[in-house]
């Protein structure tokens, strides 16, 4: 510490007095221009001993402070963080006043660590005259042996902050407190938070029944039965949702959800497209083709009925108190109503597979089943199709059953390209459909002489021809020549 | 006891710096040296001086006594010195017709003793010494004779030729306050002892006081007051010669005994006296505290073989004890030298 004061004066006014008074006051100047008697001197020195003493014994409780402090500051910032990821909201307040109670307290050990190092005013005065070299004239007058020097206009005692060592563990403290609060950590309880991500399965099945119980196309009682069993995969750990067993528990709830819905969309449009035949041929039916016609709407009705989906119980009460041997007694328009309602429930049932898992191979089905005429009756001419095959099939054109048959596409089209992913396919998917030969085996095959040594070059020659190199081939034939 | 005044340094100081004056005319060159010697006289201790022949050591102590007109005596020891050389002999007289032994005082009975090459005597005769300069009194046939006031021994010893002497015991060498070095002079005061001085010839020294002014001022030097701090620092002095009390007393096998805080207090007091201070100060003991310790202090063998001296330890002591004796924390830097 240094302290500097006025040159000593050697005159005592009350003016004097105050303005030095004052001046000590603002700047802490150590004034000893008005100490004339050895008194006042003493007590100026005494003062200064004082301060210094001061000094000291803070730098001892800082020093004493400095490694709990970090230490405690490093065990807080990690509290804070587990605090923060376990709790769903932080007590702040709380915190900072057990922070302020700790520090407080820790504060007081420091103290009272450094208590035994503490120095008092006498200690630090004789600190004072080996730092100013004063030949212990300070403890002598502070004995009385002699009198108090006067107040050199400098004073030092011989010691000054080492700053790096006061400032590194209180910005070592802070900077972890701060990244303590300003890290980004989500609570793990936390409401808001955002969840590990469930498997698209699920969220496509959940969107199907969304859309499913939207349009009403089946009945609730399944739809509750495929959400409870939604909702069992849910309840399962996190950490379990992506594994083997609960993916395979998905994969075959998707599949008889699929299943179902392929099965509602066939029997729908199957008794449709029965009920259409009826309608539209009716009296020009032979009793065959309308007997099988009846058969095929029975069937699909029972398909209906059993089914584990239904369709809506609207629909379902209609098609019932529908006979189908006597539609004339129905109301055409009242009939075609009816159809295109199936029609777009069916359609409802296509949309959910679709989003549900994806472009299935029904298209070959539908084909199959198109131009489903009667044999030797006139096919829809507003479909493709050629009856049921068969030698006695109707003259629509053939199946097309080597694949899709493409739109046609006049010049300027757009036409948006598929991307089937080949790397997931199933043994017995169709991945591609191609012109070919056989490779047939040409080599002559009769009878052959045996024990002869006709055939002897020929183990040779597979081998120089399929397995030697070009060059070698060269020399060989070369050799042989 | 009261303490001396600044008055009473002040005039003290006066006679002490003439005698400075005076010695610094008989030995050139050599301040320090005569300095600490009249340290050592006004703490009324006995002094050991070191050094090749011929630097001035005995002329240093003649020029003393001749200051401070006080009676001179000066021995050779040689091997073949007796005790009673030194003491005195009891001599058979005849006195009216009755034989008596009568006691035939030696040349310990004056104030100045000059024990030349002290370490070429006998153990036996430099015993003889021992009784004379801690009591000041030799016995001599049960009969116990006070030595004159004051009694000062001045011995040297040549660390050169060392066969056939007899070192020191160490008992010996504790009743010596100071043990002083005497070095070689530097060209420039040779220049001037060429100069000034005649082969054979003896310089003329003033007296500066006479036997009462000194005993005064020997009276006034322990009057001197030591502060508490440096009597702290002193006792934290002597206690870090020992081994294990300091980081230099690893390098001490035997530390400093009591009489050696007893004499750097004495000497710290002669030289604030000297400097006209009231009061000793951590400066003064800094000053005295080498002569003082070097001769008291065996060094470790591992020491030795490191080369290091006495001189060296005691220098590391002194830098490593600090005057106060609160440590300074390391939240705070030290910008003061001690």
């Amino acid at each position: 510490m240094t302290t500097q004061g006025p040159e000593p004066s050697g005159s005592s006014t009350p003016l004097l007095g105050r303005i030095s008074l004052a001046l000590e006051q603002i700047v802490g100047y150590q004034s000893c221009g008005l100490m004339s008697d050895p008194k006042s001197s003493g007590n100026e020195w005494r003062k200064l001993a004082r301060k210094v003493s001061g000094k000291i014994n803070t730098a001892w409780w800082l020093e004493k402070l400095a490694v709990p402090l970090v230490i405690s500051a490093l065990i807080a910032s990690c509290l804070i963080l587990m605090a923060r990821r376990e709790l769903p909201q932080f007590p702040w307040a709380e915190t900072m006043f057990i922070g302020l109670i700790l520090l407080l307290g820790m504060g007081l050990m420091a103290w009272w660590l450094a208590r035994r190092n503490f120095e008092t005013p006498e200690q630090s005065l004789v600190r004072l005259e080996a730092s100013m070299k004063m030949r212990n004239a300070l403890s002598a007058a502070n004995q009385g042996v002699s009198p108090w020097p006067t107040l050199p206009p400098k004073v030092d005692d011989g010691t000054r902050w080492r700053w790096s060592r006061l400032v590194t563990p209180l910005l070592a403290a802070a900077l972890f407190i701060t990244a303590s609060v300003l890290l980004p950590v989500t609570a793990r309880t936390d409401p808001n938070a955002v969840g590990r991500d469930e498997p698209q399965a699920w969220k496509d099945l959940e969107a199907d029944i969304e859309a499913l119980a939207e349009d009403s196309t089946v009945q609730e009682q399944y739809l509750e039965e495929l959400k409870k069993r939604l909702e069992e995969l849910r309840k399962q750990n996190e950490n379990e949702w992506y594994s083997h067993s609960s993916m395979e528990a998905t994969d075959a709830l998707q599949k008889m959800h699929g299943a179902e819905l392929e099965s509602l969309k066939r029997n729908l449009l199957q008794a449709e497209h029965a009920l259409r035949s009826l309608q539209k041929n009716d009296g020009k039916m032979s009793e065959a083709g309308r007997q099988r016609m009846l058969n095929k709407f029975e069937e699909a009705m029972q398909g209906l009925q059993q089914g584990t989906m239904k369709p809506n119980q609207r629909l379902l009460d209609q098609l019932k108190e529908l006979d189908p041997k006597n539609l004339g007694q129905f109301n055409p328009e009242q009939l075609n109503q009816l159809r295109e309602n199936m029609k777009r429930q069916a359609q409802n049932c296509e949309q959910g597979q679709g989003q549900g898992q994806g472009e299935t191979d029904d298209w070959l089905d539908e084909m199959l089943n198109e131009g489903d005429g009667t044999p030797g009756e006139e096919g829809d001419p507003n479909r493709e199709g050629a009856g049921n095959g068969g030698t006695n099939r109707g003259p629509g054109t053939a199946p097309g059953v080597l694949g899709r048959i493409s739109e046609d596409l006049n010049p300027g089209d757009l036409k948006g390209l598929e991307s089937r992913d080949l790397s997931k396919s199933l043994p017995g998917d169709l991945l591609e459909l191609a012109d070919g030969k056989h490779e047939i085996d040409k080599t002559k095959i009769g009878l052959r002489e045996g024990g002869g040594i006709k055939g002897e070059g020929r183990g040779g020659d597979r081998v120089w021809k399929d397995s030697l190199l070009p060059a070698e081939k060269k020399a060989l034939k070369e050799f042989f020549k | 006891m009261e303490h001396a005044s600044e008055t009473e340094v002040t005039d003290a100081g006066t006679h002490v710096r003439s005698l400075l004056n005076a010695l610094n005319q008989v030995l050139f060159g050599q301040e320090e040296l005569i300095e600490l010697v009249i340290t050592g006289v006004l703490s009324r201790g006995h002094i050991l001086l070191e050094g090749l022949p011929g630097l001035g050591k005995t002329e240093l102590v003649k020029g003393l006594s001749r200051a401070l007109l006080l009676d001179t005596k000066r021995v050779q020891f040689t091997p073949d010195l007796l005790p009673g050389d030194i003491t005195g002999n009891p001599v058979l007289q005849e006195f009216d017709g009755k034989r008596q032994f009568v006691f035939q005082p030696g040349p310990v009975f004056t104030n100045i003793v000059l024990a030349d090459e002290i370490n070429r005597a006998s153990p036996k005769t430099q015993s003889a010494l021992l009784e004379a300069m801690q009591e000041r009194r030799v016995t001599v046939l049960g009969e116990t004779h006070s030595l004159p006031d004051p009694f000062f021994v001045l011995a040297t010893q040549n660390p050169i030729e060392l066969e056939g002497t007899y070192p020191l015991p160490e008992a010996q060498l504790d009743r010596f306050l100071f043990k002083l070095e005497v070095t070689r002079n530097d060209v420039r005061t040779l220049e001037r002892i060429v100069n000034h001085r005649e082969l054979g010839s003896e310089p003329e020294v003033q007296t500066v006081m006479d036997a009462d002014t000194l005993d005064g001022v020997l009276a006034l030097t322990r009057r001197i007051f030591l502060p508490e701090v440096v009597a702290n620092y002193i006792a934290r002095l002597v206690d870090g010669t020992h081994p294990g009390q300091s980081n230099s007393g690893k390098n001490i096998k035997y530390g400093a005994s009591p009489r050696a805080a007893l004499s750097l207090a004495a000497s710290a007091r002669a030289r604030a006296l000297m400097n006209e201070r009231p009061h000793a100060s951590f400066e003064d003991v800094k000053f005295v505290a080498p002569s003082v310790l070097r001769h008291r202090i065996i060094l470790e063998y591992n020491a030795r073989v490191e080369g290091l001296t006495s001189n060296d330890v005691i220098a590391d002591l002194l830098e490593e004890i600090p005057f106060q004796g609160g440590a300074t924390p390391k939240t705070l830097q030290s910008t003061a030298s001690a």
